[in-house]
């Protein structure tokens, strides 16, 4: 196992170094023009040029990426242009907003999802199979930014229940920000719950129809136990495939959703940053982004030993 | 027993003293205000970026405008002008201190003046300006290459415009972007700053604030409520369901399609501001078909402005305007182009015919980021179409569509829009392209002729009927279509009294009911 976990990290060094060398030259080839927030509208050439040196943005781009580069392996993910903090600290003040987001969204998702696909996969073709059915078109189907305006509009602004937008940090005021993450949570969690419930049913009624479950039924084990006890187990690793896949999916799926909700999080750090080209920040982001995604699928690779004991990594 | 006659009397009293009461200002509060743009920087010099609200309230600069577009003394007490208008004397307000209590002197503003030369980002405006000292503590004089009337007009102007920090400051920030120790002499301070989600101003109480009458960013400011928290919401759907909740007491930059829902809601007042943001078109004059200036003409005559501004909303928010900039009441005001827009299509053919246009691509550009300006673009489109033009759009996001627009190969008309009024020196933008060229063919020595006028006479009517020659100038070249305005709104709830308007610099003067 430790080998495989060692074996992983070493490959996570060039799909790192991957991402950077792409994030890096991908955003200086994107056209768009970062002095635009420093100069007035009309400015002349002249100062347009003043700030663009102040930027650092005269330096030839190999230049820029051997600077930049170097700072990266020491650490150092550059200051941003607006507001002139460094971008590790841009994205850790914005990253906790981001996970409890995340975790409120995949936590919706699971507790709802699983019970519904297995419910769904024992009474195939019922009525509850069918609403299932309905439940993942819609959430495969609706956008989420739409789905977000319109429970804003009922639970906010018609009912009042929850805040339309912002957020509370938790340890300010836990109640108060449970309220902020309820609405983005569902927004964000609902496409994945979807996946998730059409996933559980599936690999429920493929493990249903296995030898040992019938085998265990035949011994008289009520259906609890064979449904929770053997099939579920056994069901397990492709749910937990789609769960992998779903954590990454928030992760992009959190950028239109910060947005809608005005959340202030990684999601929204990146949209802001790449609308005004704050080069520093964006790399810095993605980077990072894909480091944690990276980082996930490991986590969901070693899950499966735990759920199999087939699966071994020695 | 009391007589009835006496009973109605002091109920009549006791209300109307509870009238008087309601509209008393009420000190105390925290006003939670909504804006569109997340703040770049508290450093005034640096940033043109909106929102300059929230700058405005904590950095002064030497002048203010009024709502006559003319320069008021914010931290000057007084000033003169010499005879040859080479050198300005500015006596500052006395007792003005620094958040930090420290005193404000000749010395912080002269150190403040050397940093916004160096790294301010209207600094080019100030190109006249030869040298700055400090005569005594409370005495500051500028000396000038060439006589320079709109002086202090550059200098009252906010968004990247000069501001008087402490001398330590000037040190500590040097040429880079300031990033902590916002001190300044405004009526707050700043408090709490929590980047990208709220950015919190707390009342100075020892504030000094200028003479004369409050008008627009001018004059005396009272500060009523005891904290400011800005909050950037960059969605417009979003603001509008958090003033309709109660989350915020203040909404800017609210959208015209919200109009009515936020009429009809009980618990917010909507505030009109017209005219709000201007609306016009650039033609390329330098490269491409309409470096023809029979083609310019066409345009210009095809064009129904009424057309291009009736995709902006609701009838009563927009007007049709070809005044280049500014607005009634204000000092340069001169709407003296209509008749360079007679929306005659079957003329504006024939000059498309006269004209050298060989049917090649017409490259319209716009960018859906720039409202309401870029809402022109289909009707512009058709209109061009209508017109025998062979039309090619394109759109881009605001940072690309900023770089493209330099590029003079790269487009051939397109969207443009901004304040109502500018400072004198930015009037001269209109005779140069993006890269700071000259376009071809203009008549510059009879715009230099009005321009030195406009800049250098003391007197306002001299100066007016320049402004009213160099439009002239503009229309005969029709470089620039002047479309309209379209007004902005800004949503209160019904508790905060004195609702600003979208283009306010101050809250200063808004209070809470409490």
């Amino acid at each position: 196992m430790r080998q495989f976990v060692v074996k992983r990290f070493l490959v996570t060094i060039p799909v790192m170094l991957f991402v950077g060398v792409v994030t890096f030259f991908l955003i200086q080839l994107t056209p768009g023009d970062p002095t635009a927030f420093f100069v007035s509208p009309d400015a002349t050439a002249v100062e347009v040029q003043q700030v663009r040196e102040r930027m650092g943005l005269e330096e030839p781009i190999p230049v820029r990426f051997a600077l930049w580069f170097g700072n990266v392996l020491q650490g150092d993910l550059g200051i941003s242009f607006y507001g002139n903090r460094p971008v590790l600290q841009s994205f850790l003040r914005v990253l906790p907003p981001t996970l409890y987001l995340m975790v409120v969204a995949l936590t919706l998702a699971i507790v709802v999802a699983i019970p519904i696909g297995i419910v769904s996969a024992i009474r195939q073709n019922s009525w509850i199979d069918k609403s299932l059915t309905v439940f993942v078109l819609i959430g495969v189907s609706l956008p989420n930014f739409w789905l977000g305006m319109l429970l804003v509009l009922g639970f906010s602004v018609t009912l009042g229940w929850f805040p339309a937008q912002g957020f509370v940090r938790p340890e300010d005021d836990f109640a108060l920000s449970l309220r902020h993450l309820i609405l983005p949570g569902i927004t964000l969690g609902y496409s994945g719950a979807a996946l998730i419930a059409r996933m559980t049913r599936s690999a429920m009624l493929d493990v249903m129809r296995q030898d040992y479950i019938r085998t265990a039924r035949s011994k008289g084990l009520r259906d609890r136990v064979v449904i929770y006890g053997h099939a579920l187990q056994n069901a397990g690793p492709p749910i937990l495939t789609v769960i992998g896949l779903t954590v990454a999916s928030l992760i992009s799926g959190s950028v239109v959703v910060e947005k809608v909700f005005n959340f202030p999080g990684v999601g929204r750090l990146v949209v802001d940053s790449i609308l005004r080209r704050d080069f520093p920040v964006i790399q810095g982001s993605l980077l990072l982004i894909a480091g944690a995604t990276v980082l996930v699928n490991l986590v969901v690779d070693l899950s499966y030993a735990l759920l199999d004991p087939r699966i071994r990594y020695d | 027993m009391m007589h009835p006659r006496h009973l109605l009397l002091a109920l009549v009293l006791t209300l109307a003293a509870a009238l008087a009461f309601a509209q008393e200002p009420q000190r105390g509060g925290t006003l939670t205000v909504a804006v569109a743009q997340d703040l770049v920087t508290f450093d005034r010099m640096m940033v043109t970026a909106p929102p300059a609200i929230v700058r405005a309230h904590v950095f002064d600069g030497l002048f203010s405008f009024d709502e006559n577009f003319l320069p008021q003394p914010t931290l000057v007490e007084d000033w003169e002008v010499s005879d040859d208008g080479l050198t300005w004397t500015f006596d500052l307000l006395q007792d003005v201190e620094f958040h930090d209590g420290t005193p404000m002197t000749a010395a912080d503003v002269v150190a403040s003046f050397d940093r916004y030369m160096r790294v301010g980002a209207r600094a080019g405006e100030f190109d006249r300006v030869e040298s700055w000292e400090a005569v005594d503590e409370h005495t500051v004089r500028f000396h000038m290459s060439s006589p320079w009337a709109a002086f202090t007009e550059s200098l009252g102007f906010d968004a990247g415009g000069f501001a008087v920090y402490p001398a330590w400051l000037v040190e500590e920030w040097g040429a880079d972007v300031g990033s902590s120790n916002f001190i300044g002499t405004g009526p707050y301070m700043v408090g709490e700053i929590i980047p990208e989600e709220s950015y919190q101003l707390v009342r100075y109480e020892n504030h000094r604030s200028a003479n004369g009458p409050s008008s627009f960013s001018a004059g005396t400011r009272h500060a009523y409520v005891d904290e400011i928290v800005f909050v950037p919401i960059a969605d417009p759907a979003t603001r509008v369901s958090a003033i309709l909740t109660g989350e915020v007491d203040i909404a800017f930059e609210v959208s015209l399609d919200d109009f009515a829902r936020l009429e009809a809601a009980e618990n917010v007042n909507v505030e009109v501001a017209s005219p709000g943001a201007r609306v016009y078109i650039k033609l390329n004059a330098s490269q491409g078909p309409f470096a023809d200036p029979v083609l310019r003409r066409a345009l210009q005559t095809a064009i129904d402005l009424e057309d291009h501004m009736f995709v902006q909303g609701p009838e009563d928010l927009w007007r049709v305007n070809t005044a280049p900039r500014f607005q009634e009441g204000q000092w340069m005001w001169s709407p003296n182009l209509e008749s360079y827009y007679p929306n005659d299509m079957e003329r504006a053919r024939e000059l498309v015919a006269e004209s050298d246009y060989d049917g090649e691509p017409v490259v319209l550009m716009g960018s859906p980021g720039r409202l309401p300006e870029f809402n022109i673009i289909p009707v512009l489109d058709q209109t061009l179409r209508e017109m025998g033009l062979n039309v090619e759009t394109v759109s881009y996001d605001a940072a690309t569509f900023s770089q493209v627009r330099q590029d003079l190969s790269a487009w051939h008309i397109k969207h443009a829009g901004g304040p109502s009024a500018v400072p004198a020196a930015r009037i001269s933008s209109s005779l140069t392209d993006r890269t700071g060229t000259m376009w071809a063919d203009f008549p510059v020595d009879e715009w230099d002729e009005h321009y030195a006028v406009l800049e250098e006479s003391l007197d306002l009517d001299v100066r007016h009927e320049a402004v009213e020659e160099l439009n002239l100038i503009l229309g005969e070249y029709a470089n620039e279509i002047w479309i309209g305005d379209v007004f902005a709104l800004t949503a209160c709830g019904t508790h905060v009294q004195n609702c600003p308007d979208t283009y306010a610099l101050w809250l200063t003067d808004v209070w809470l009911d409490q």
